[in-house]
């Protein structure tokens, strides 16, 4: 672990230099554009580097910020995009032979609204296959790698967002989270990650996984850089059929209010008995849960039901929506995809609507239980991982089954969840917590991770070059 | 489930599975359908509409 890298400011402090002209958007672009030739070759975390047009675009972003100040917070900001989101005129792989050469014709909704905001793209991001296998190494391209130690997965599926932002390749970026994409990478790489409500950020041309569990959303350094993406992204999207249309907070301008009387639900049994973490981690997060108790949070526990339920109803509904994605590939090129996809969704071909649509009644269930528990809390905790991350190299193909996962539970409610880093484990490698708010409550959820980081140290370590 | 028996499952499926990956792919689908298994008691109905709660559709009075 170092202290902070000099030259890798997080979005905000960025755009305020920006703002303030101290600070130049080619500047910044240089200093990532630097970091990615040093460290691309051991994380791998572009698929797409695109440095000549993020050039172009750094020098019009400080053309209008000389004309007349910067529109957008997000003017002149290095960002990185998923390989899964369609970028007009750019290679869109979803980091699989199966669309080795697509380059779609229309950015996707998100990728707009990030041009339109001024940013600067430094490239497409690696994913797991399709935001599902992994990590692979039977690709075209290699899996990215842990910025803490090269050795270590990065999680996935959104691998080379978390990898890029931690390493400060990129200010911020977007990854896609369907079953826990966004927050176990930032989990294990330490930075950011939110999951935003279902149908809060468009998800059009954005390749789907399945299609009533994908979120796509933000994964940067800090909270408040992920309000700051955030509030570019959000908004009713009317060729997103899962698109609400709901008024978007603005989740920079409440960030800073006090989090006195908030009321946080730790979901203790989650994380000590259904899939227990380790030691370290149960540690990292009651030490948390004292900081927030000491910014004047009422912290209480909260039962629910097991997590093996959420996960059950979560993974058959995943690998049904997901099948029915892929089933003309699957009968006409299987042996396109690599290893790992391709023997975990052919799981999906297995299963019938006697199994879907139980899945879908008991996440019926379970999404009004969450509803019931957010009437009685603001906020929930438990934890983003079990621990630190495992070597690269040992990471089971059936790891999906092995034990269910901490995030499911808010890709079947849809409600708001992040991970926030938390600490650091034996091996040196990040710890995370994951909070969730109820549905279109971010900024709630926004304000007390970000009242937690500003009075922890955890955002002062950058991992090391 | 026999390496065997799950081939038969797959072929049935239309699926072409990898050379010599039945034995794991038998076992990775006994533990598929425990999943299954798990949530056959449900008795709600599908959650196959999304919206917020206490946000009414288009038109619609709560």
């Amino acid at each position: 672990m170092t202290p902070a890298k000099a030259g890798v400011p997080t979005i905000a402090e960025a755009s305020r230099q920006i703002a303030s002209k101290k600070l130049s958007p080619v500047e910044l672009l240089e200093g990532c554009l630097a970091r990615v030739e040093r460290l691309q070759p051991k994380l791998h975390a572009f698929i797409t580097l695109t440095a000549e047009r993020a050039r172009e675009e750094a020098r019009a972003a400080e053309r209008a910020i000389m004309k007349g100040g910067p529109k957008s917070p997000l003017r002149g900001i290095p960002l990185g995009l998923k390989d899964i989101i369609d970028t007009a005129g750019l290679l869109t792989t979803s980091q699989s032979r199966h669309l080795i050469d697509n380059v779609p014709a229309e950015d996707a909704a998100v990728a707009a609204r990030f041009r339109d905001a001024g940013s600067v793209l430094v490239g497409k991001l690696a994913t797991h296959e399709f935001a599902f296998g992994g990590p692979s190494f039977d690709l075209p391209w290699p899996p990215a790698r842990n910025p803490w130690n090269p050795e270590h997965f990065t999680g996935g599926s959104s691998s080379g967002t978390a990898a890029a932002v931690a390493s400060g390749m990129v200010l911020g970026g977007l990854g896609s989270d369907t079953g826990g994409s966004i927050r176990a990478p930032a989990a294990l790489c330490g930075i950011t990650g939110l999951k935003p409500t279902y149908g809060r950020v468009s998800r059009r041309g954005v390749f789907p996984l399945a299609f009533s569990l994908d979120h796509v959303g933000p994964m940067a350094w800090t909270a408040e850089d992920c309000a700051i993406l955030l509030l570019a992204l959000a908004g009713h999207d009317p060729r997103d059929p899962a698109s609400a249309d709901v008024p978007v907070d603005n989740y920079t301008a409440r960030l800073n209010e006090p989090i006195r009387g908030v009321r946080i639900g730790v979901v203790r049994h989650w994380f000590e008995k259904d899939n227990k973490a380790e030691d370290q981690t149960v540690r990292a997060i009651d030490v948390a849960l004292a900081v927030l108790k000491d910014l004047g949070a009422i912290v209480r526990e909260v039962i629910l039901s097991p997590l093996a339920d959420w996960f059950a109803a979560g993974m058959i509904i995943l690998l049904s929506e997901g099948y029915s994605v892929h089933e003309r590939w699957f009968k006409s090129s299987p042996e396109r995809y690599g290893e790992s996809f391709r023997d975990r969704l052919a799981m999906g071909a297995l299963l019938s609507a006697a199994d879907y649509l139980p899945a879908l009644r008991r996440r019926r269930e379970l999404a009004d239980e969450m509803a019931a528990a957010f009437t009685e809390v603001d906020i929930l905790v438990s934890a983003a991982q079990p621990g630190e991350a495992a070597p690269i190299r040992e990471v089971p193909k059936w790891s999906l089954f092995e034990a269910p996962s901490f995030a499911m539970p808010f890709n079947v409610s849809g409600a708001p969840a992040m991970s926030v880093c938390c600490g650091f484990g034996a091996k040196g490698l990040p710890l995370a917590l994951q909070l969730a708010a109820r549905p279109f409550d971010e900024a709630t959820l926004l304000r007390v991770a970000h009242a937690y980081e500003r009075v922890t140290g955890w955002r002062k370590a950058r991992p090391p070059d | 489930m026999t390496p065997e028996e799950f081939a038969a499952l797959a072929r049935q499926a239309g699926l072409t599975l990898r050379p010599g990956s039945e034995k794991e792919m038998a076992a990775a689908y006994e533990r598929l359908m425990e999943l299954a298994q798990r949530v056959r008691a449900a008795q709600a109905e599908p959650a196959h509409v999304f919206r917020p709660p206490d946000t009414p559709l288009k038109g619609e009075k709560l």
